[in-house]
């Protein structure tokens, strides 16, 4: 059990921790904070937390699949995201965090919805940014045990 | 000594295009937007956006919201543009995801450049593509419990 699950369940601090991973499917190890998110109830996949990235940022052939052409996506000339310029949209889609210990927090996200050309391959991890997510709840990193908590705001 | 005289969307477009943030943020803060044509206001939130200053686009957005309700674009920015809402939370289902995501840790780096599938921490198929891994795992692809990705 994670040491710090009591107090801060207990306080209303946190209410799902998950044990995150350091690195991204095929990535090198690097100080990164990898979840697992549920996309629209179809998908999990893996997710970078990042609150350098104001927006959710999720592979382009899953996006293909959940996000139809909907009245609620702002079309964007171009969005530059961590200094790279992509062309997308943005849309709004249920992202779910999953815990592995506590309860999965369902949230309405802005999520970036990137358009390639044919020829082009997507190979950018998924991001969970600031603004379009993580503003909404409370979270905490415990380094020693690789747990992230979180609980709505 | 004759200055030119700017409307506030000729200067967001100007420090726009040097990136001059912090110019942007200001001119766009100072503005009174009810004032301004709505098609101004939705430009300066594609700026903004341009500019990687989310926060103001997310406040632009809401001010054109509450400002243009007649406004396609601008309704539209209000709304993809709020701030994330809490849906709802419900216990965590035993999924298996940690267990996964070791799978992924440990063998990932096998798979570059393929799509896998992997549940309570067993490969469930790897292909070229999504749609190829889908029709390989089938009904095994269950979205609460497998995690599927691109192999970086």
């Amino acid at each position: 059990m994670a040491r710090f699950n009591q107090p801060l369940f207990d306080s209303g601090f946190a209410s799902g921790l998950v044990y995150y991973e350091d690195q991204y499917p095929g990535q090198d190890p690097t100080a990164r904070i990898v979840l697992s998110v549920t996309v629209a109830g179809l998908h999990t996949v893996p997710a970078i937390v990042d609150t350098g990235a104001p927006w959710c940022l999720l592979d382009a052939d899953i996006l293909a699949e959940i996000e139809p052409v909907q009245a609620d996506s702002l079309p964007t000339e171009r969005l530059s995201i961590r200094g790279v310029s992509y062309q997308g949209r943005l849309t709004r889609l249920i992202v779910s965090l999953r815990a592995d210990e506590g309860e999965d927090v369902d949230l309405e996200a802005t999520v970036f919805v990137p358009i390639l050309n044919p020829d082009e391959t997507w190979n950018v991890p998924n991001f969970i940014g600031l603004q379009g997510l993580l503003s909404r709840i409370r979270f905490a990193v415990d380094p020693a045990e690789n747990v992230f908590y979180f609980g709505p705001t | 000594m004759i200055e030119a005289v700017h409307s506030p969307i000729e200067a967001l477009e100007a420090s726009a295009g040097t990136g001059d943030r912090q110019t942007f943020s200001l001119i766009a803060e100072g503005t009174d937007w009810a004032t301004r044509p709505s098609d101004e206001l939705a430009r300066a939130i594609d700026l903004a956006l341009e500019l990687e200053l989310a926060t103001l686009a997310m406040k632009l957005a809401q001010q054109g919201g509450r400002l243009f309700p007649k406004h396609e674009r601008l309704q539209q920015a209000a709304r993809v543009l709020a701030p994330p809402v809490v849906i709802r939370k419900h216990p965590a289902q035993p999924a298996g995801l940690r267990e996964s995501r070791a799978w992924l840790r440990a063998h990932a780096a096998q798979y570059r450049g393929q799509w896998v599938a992997v549940r309570e921490g067993k490969l469930l198929g790897a292909a070229e593509s999504l749609a190829a891994l889908k029709s390989l795992a089938g009904p095994e692809l269950d979205p609460v419990s497998t995690i599927v990705t691109r192999v970086l």
